[in-house]
């Protein structure tokens, strides 16, 4: 492919997208999406957030999953960074500890695939330690 | 941290939890000097003057969720060991500018990461705050604002990985030159 580097060059690619995602379905409405959080404040970011944050947006599209990938802030359990917030619709967000790029496969591949839980997830009442 | 770029990311975060609505990046290299230094200017809820007083202190956090706040201060102890600096300008209900410097030539200075990576992870998670960038480097700039980027894919249905991978190769394509010693190829 040719360089892109202007917003006219932009602006060219997207025509040529155009064309080809037209037969791609729109998304689902967002209410309906699997809504993925991952805590980014500094003890996070720290312990690999980021790259855990990258895994699941370029996962998810791969294994055809419709979530959206968004970053929070310190949700307070640092002793278990990376931390991620699951919420799938309809149902109760779950958060997941110590969180590296296996453990976001297999949180793929069993909670978001098939609905069922694995270990890692920190139990409500741990919630807002004060 | 690990590298330059996942601190910014870091002090974005900041930004972010202020509820700023745009926020300004601006990466800094002084060839002469080896120095790198990074501006990150928000239109978040600011601080008036005792929590600026307080902020450096790692004791100090306005968050409940833990009692200590750190991203500010293990970037000073980061930016001190390599003779560089930190500083923080803010204005209640107006926003917060936090500048911070490192001499890339110290011994102790860490890796400068990747810009193009974090900032392209960053608007692909948080599409709803504007980013500007300006990235300069002795005769070369490269201004940036996600603003327009985004504009150009509305109605799209990429996903957030397409969409990310542009920005990447967008960026990347205009700013490598900041990794190289004069900025010169
Ligand atoms: N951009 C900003 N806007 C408003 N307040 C800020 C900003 N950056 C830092 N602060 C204040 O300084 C405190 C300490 O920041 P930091 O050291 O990053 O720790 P943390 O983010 O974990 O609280 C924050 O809790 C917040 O009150
Ligand atoms: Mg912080």
């Amino acid at each position: 492919m040719t360089k892109v580097k202007t917003l006219d060059d932009l602006v060219r690619l997207r025509d040529e997208l155009r064309q080809k995602l037209e037969i791609r379905e729109k998304g689902d409405r967002s209410e309906q999406l699997i809504q993925v959080k991952v805590a980014m404040a500094t003890c996070g970011i720290a312990s690999g957030a980021k790259q855990v944050m990258d895994y699941f947006i370029e996962e998810l599209p791969k294994r055809n999953i419709s979530a959206v990938v968004t970053q929070t802030g310190c949700m307070g359990y640092c002793y278990a960074e990376p931390t991620v917030e699951i919420t799938l619709p309809g149902k109760e967000p779950v958060v997941f500890g110590h969180v590296n790029k296996d453990k976001a496969d297999e949180i793929i591949e069993k909670y978001l695939k098939a609905g069922e839980l694995v270990d890692g997830i920190i139990p409500q009442t741990f919630k807002k330690p004060s | 941290m690990e590298n330059i770029a996942l601190h910014m990311l870091d002090i974005v975060q900041n930004s972010i939890e202020a509820n700023a609505s745009r926020i300004y990046i601006e990466i800094e290299k002084d060839t002469t000097k080896q120095k790198l230094c990074i501006t990150i200017s928000d239109n978040g809820r600011g601080m008036n003057k005792e929590e600026i007083a307080k902020v450096l202190d790692p004791f100090y956090t306005s968050r409940t969720t833990r009692k200590v706040g750190m991203g500010l201060s293990l970037l000073k102890q980061q930016v001190d060991q390599t003779g560089g600096c930190l500083q923080i300008i803010s204005e209640q209900n107006k926003g917060t500018s936090t500048k911070f410097c490192f001499n890339l030539s110290h011994i102790d200075c860490p890796p400068m990461g990747n810009f193009e990576d974090s900032i392209s992870t960053f608007i692909t998670v948080n599409p709803d705050i504007e980013l500007i960038l300006k990235v300069s480097c002795a005769t070369k700039t490269f201004l940036f604002e996600s603003k327009k980027f985004l504009e150009i894919f509305e109605g799209l249905p990429l996903t957030q990985s397409e969409l990310r991978k542009y920005l990447y190769d967008f960026l990347s394509e205009n700013m490598s030159w900041i990794y190289l010693t004069e900025c010169t190829i």
